[in-house]
Formats: structure tokens, sequence, C-alpha cells
């Protein structure tokens, strides 16, 4: 990986916002190709803190800082990047269930989505089965992920399934969940192909899904 | 022995004459779900309690009367509650609660410690912080000199001297603290995510903030302490969830371990001993880190969080244990709950320093049927591992 590229990786991952910017500066006015330095430099930082975090070397204000310093140098990039720089791995639309306020796992998966190359739609919390289903709908979208926070509120989620269904997509829309009480096993049980503990795994896991739906 | 003497003993790794008979707390729904099933209202609760208040319980400290769950209480036979000494150890002069954003069926309000709520108004969620009065140093240096002066004028109710008489003849144990912590009160000033990322942006401010509240509550509690013989703690953090600690251990040890020191330090002094953390979520790697802090009893350890006090009693033989059922069995049933309790409770009675509790507080899909299972039989078995037994 050249300098350039090695001081912007480096930059996202330790949450540095001002260096971030600065190599990413550096490494356009060395010539150097606006989608080359997302493709293998912010993206690589990003994916190396999400590492660092699934192996309990870093937490959340790491993950918080870093997504901060992607944002920061995708938005200096924004007026060099062609179309064609910019490609997306896939439509996701986010929220959390209905009834439930609790946003914060929801907003770091959206943010780790975001800086691995997923298109996010986020619909916000509180968000019914129907609306869940006519974005997915409207968006053409990949996948629906959503959280609960509470056992209580955990038990609408075969209501998005259902929505999904009566909207004709649920064939091509897979669905991620997580939250406190969610577990594999409950996935599993009611039909859902996607579950993640975190917010750096939901990222390995709409990989996955993706495959899934390719 | 008294409830006072058998907490004290309980938590102290020393034989009671039996077992304390305490449950953790309720939602609202539930209670008025197990009316409907079969527990007898007699006292009832208040009108305006909907599904989403929290209705604490013995060990938490909160008076119980028609506010909380006095029928559950009654009906098994509960022990005394814990009394909280009524100290404003946040915000004072409090906060105007107002509505800031409507929202038609949620809304953003106000609390009295300057906190932002966003919660559903029907309350069967739980509400999620987003905002505070500290957004910088300017906020903060005036959100210090006015509401966190270190004085107890106010902080204290009109009948306190009367209060102090009646804890003098006391036969149940009394604690200070209400919902703050060195990480807990940070987070209701600025919300959580702005809070982990000040620790990056301006780390002396956020010492300043634990340093200026460890001194605070040592002024507070000095106060206090001059009059009344206290018998525990509480600080509230919520600090993990079911991937663990928000911050790193590291984060904690230079952001929040010394407050914990000085304030615990202060305690010994004064004869309080027993200093009690409460955090969801899973806690494994921060409990080295409160026992080096001076913390000797942490709760409730959600199981769903992956925290088995079986586990945690090995590791930490010395760390006093309250709560740690899993809620999740009394959803599924009779089987569940007879493998839950078998497994951990005779363990942890036998090892002493524990009272059982539920995980958290019982959800309203725990039918009145399988709550009353459980309570019978964990109270068979407090019975049963105890010296003197006289319930019946």
């Amino acid at each position: 990986m050249p300098d350039h590229l090695k001081t912007i990786a480096e930059a996202v991952k330790n949450g540095d916002e001002k260096q971030t910017i600065e190599a990413v500066d550096a490494a356009l006015n060395a010539g150097m190709a606006a989608g080359d330095i997302l493709s293998q430099g912010l993206v690589p930082g990003i994916q190396a803190l999400g590492q660092l975090f699934k192996d309990g070397q870093a937490y959340l204000p790491e993950i918080l800082i870093a997504a901060r310093a992607m944002r920061s140098g995708t938005e200096k990039l924004k007026p060099h990047l062609a179309a064609a720089d910019v490609k997306k791995k896939g439509t996701v639309v986010v929220g959390t269930v209905e009834g439930d306020m609790h946003d914060i796992g929801k907003n770091l998966v959206k943010m780790m989505l975001e800086s691995n190359g997923y298109d996010v739609h986020d619909l916000g919390v509180d968000v019914s089965a129907d609306a869940f289903a006519a974005e997915a709908k409207s968006t053409s979208a990949d996948i629906v992920a959503t959280s609960a926070l509470l056992t209580t509120t955990m038990t609408v989620i075969p209501d998005i399934l259902k929505a999904l269904e009566t909207a004709g997509v649920r064939s091509k829309v897979k669905m991620l969940i997580g939250g406190a009480p969610i577990t594999r096993q409950f996935a599993d049980e009611i039909g859902v192909e996607g579950y993640a503990d975190d917010c750096a795994s939901a990222v390995d896991e709409a990989d996955r899904l993706m495959k899934l739906t390719s | 022995m008294n409830t006072r003497e058998r907490f004290l003993a309980t938590m102290n790794f020393e034989e009671p004459d039996r077992h304390l008979v305490w449950e953790f707390g309720y939602w609202g729904g539930t209670v008025r779900r197990w009316y409907k099933e079969g527990l007898p209202e007699v006292h009832g609760l208040r009108a305006d309690i909907d599904g989403g208040t929290g209705l604490f319980n013995e060990s938490a400290g909160v008076p119980l009367n028609r506010d909380t769950s006095l029928d559950i209480h009654e009906h098994f036979k509960m022990d005394p509650y814990l009394v909280r000494v009524p100290l404003a150890t946040g915000a004072w002069p409090p906060y105007e609660a107002k509505v800031i954003e409507d929202h038609g069926d949620w809304y953003i309000w106000q609390e009295w410690d300057g906190c932002l709520r966003k919660e559903l108004k029907n309350r069967t969620s739980l509400p999620t912080i987003v905002g505070g009065p500290v957004k910088d140093r300017e906020s903060w240096e005036r959100y210090k000199a006015d509401r966190l002066r270190p004085s107890l004028e106010g902080r204290l109710p009109d009948n306190w001297s009367q209060l102090v008489e009646e804890y003098k003849t006391r036969d149940y144990p009394i604690g200070l603290g209400q919902t703050h912590g060195f990480f807990g009160t940070p987070r209701y000033l600025m919300g959580v995510e702005e809070l982990l990322i000040k620790y990056y942006d301006d780390p002396e401010m956020m010492k300043d903030i634990n340093n200026h509240l460890a001194d605070l509550w040592i002024t507070l509690f000095d106060g206090v302490l001059k009059e009344v013989e206290v018998d525990t703690v509480f600080i509230w953090e919520d600090m993990c969830y079911k991937g663990g600690p928000l911050i790193s251990p590291a984060m904690f040890r230079e952001f929040i371990l010394p407050g914990y020191k000085k304030l615990t330090s202060f305690l010994r002094d004064h004869g309080v001993t027993l200093v009690q953390v409460d955090s969801d979520g899973d806690v494994w790697k921060l409990i080295p880190l409160w026992i080096e802090g001076g913390v000797t009893v942490i709760y409730p350890f959600e199981v769903a969080a992956g925290m088995d006090i079986v586990e945690v009693r090995k590791a930490f033989p010395r760390l006093a244990i309250s709560g740690g059922v899993d809620k999740r069995a009394l959803v599924e049933g009779k089987e569940a709950i007879d493998r839950e309790l078998e497994y951990r409770i005779p363990f942890m009675l036998n090892q002493g320093g524990f009272i059982p509790t539920i995980d958290h507080m019982v959800s309203s899909d725990v039918s009145f049927e399988n709550f009353k299972y459980y309570r019978e039989k964990l109270n068979q078995m407090l019975k049963k591992h105890s010296r003197s037994w006289d319930r019946d």
C-alpha cells in the first residue's frame, strides 16, 4: 500500500479526523484517484478498526471517532469522486422495531454499514412493520436491519417478515436483527437470515447476506 | 436478627440466621397483568402508573406504597425493604420537567437533571437519552456552578431531623446514593454518544467532571454521615451492554477509577464498607476495576448479556452479589425456572454474600403463575439453606 494510503488508513483507524483530512488532501495533491483513496485508504482503515472491535481491542468511543474521521475524509473526496468510483455493496433499510425507542445500537450499525460501503436508509425509531416493508420496496433494498431492546418488543419482528411478504418483496430482502435480548437461536426460530452481536459483526453479516441475495 | 443485621451479615459474608427475601422490581404493566391473573389487589397501584413505569422493590431502597409493588411484597411475605436516604445527589435546584419536542406518539422531554429523553408517550419502552445540558467547557462550568454546588442546602427533606431520629432505632438497612455514577451521571449531562466522543475530544473536561462529582458526593455524604449511621452506598452506572463495557478498561482506569477511589476511601474512613454498583450488560471486564475502586457489591448480573453469577463468584470469591436470576426463565415456564434456580441458588447460598433476585425488573410477558412458581420455589430454597426460618 502506498504511503499516502497507509497514512489515511492509519488515521481512520485511530479516529484522527484532522490527520485523515490532511492525508486525503495530500493524496489528492499527489494525483491519486479519488476512488482509490476511498477503497484503498479510508475503507481499509475503518475495516481495521472493526476488526480491533471484534477482537475486543477497541470499544464504542473508538468506533465513533473512527466513523467521524471516515465521514470527514469521504466528504473531502466527494467533489472528486465519479459515480463509478462509489461502488455500493448493497442497500439496507435500518430502524428500531415498533415500540422501541432505544437507538444507540441501530445508529452504530448504520455508521459501520455506511463506512463499509452500504447505502443505508434510516427510518429511525419505533418503526412499524408496514413502514419497513414500504421502504424496502421503494428502495429495492437488499437487507432490512432492525434492533429491539426488550423481550416485549422483540416479539414484533415476525410482523416485519409478514409485512415484507405482503408487500411482495420477502424473496428479495434478507433480514438482519440484533439487540439486547436477541440471539442467533431466536433469529433461526422465526426464520430471519441474519443476526449480529454488535455493530462490527453486523457488517460481516450484511456481507454474508449479500452473497445469499446475488 | 432483624433485617438490617441480616443484610449486613449477608453482604459481609457472615452467616445470617436466614436469607433475605427480597426482589428487584417489576414494570407497572406486569403488576396490572398479575392483578388480572390472581394477585390480590389489596392496595392497588396509583391510577397514573403506566406500563413503562419501573416499580422497584425491597433491594432498591424506595419506600413501598401504592406507587410501587406493595401487594406483591405482602403476598409473598417479603422482608422489610432497604431505605435510601432522601438526599438529592444530582442537579440542584432541579430543572423544570417539560416537553421539548412533541412527535405524536413520542416526545423529547427534559427531566429534573436537564437530561433530554426521547420516549414513547405510552411508556411501553425504555427512554433513550438524546442530550443534556453540558455541551462544552462553558456549559459544564455553568452547570457546575449553578446545579452542582457542594452544599447540602435544599438537598435534604424538610423533615430531615425527624428522619434522623427514626433511623436511630431502625431495624432495616439504609443506603445513600441515587441514580448517579462516574459514567452514569456524565451520560445524563450530555447523552451517550456525545459522552463517548468527549473522552477523546476533551479529556481534561471529563476528568474535571468526575473529580467534581467525587468532591460533591463526599461533601454531601459527609453531612449525612455526621448524623446517620449508613449501611451501604449505591452507585448507578449501567455502562455495559451484551457486548461488554461501553468504554475500554483502559479508559475506565483513566477517567472513572480515580473518582471511585476518592469516594470509597472517604466512605471507608467513615465506616461505610458496602459500596454497591448497578450495571446491566456484560460487566466481566469491569469487575476487577470496580473491586480495585473499592466496590464490594455488584448487581443485577444480567444473564441475557452472558453474566453467570456462579462463574463470577468463582472468579471473584469476595465480591458480594445481588440479582443473577435469568428473567427470561420466567417467560419460558416452570421447567426453565427449575433449571435456573437449581443451577444457581444452592451454590450461591452456600457461598454467602448473596441476595437472590431476578436480574432486572420482571417484564409484562411473565405470567403471575410463573412468577408465583419462581418465588415460592426460591423461598423454599432460602428456607432450606437457612439456620432458622420464622416466616411460616
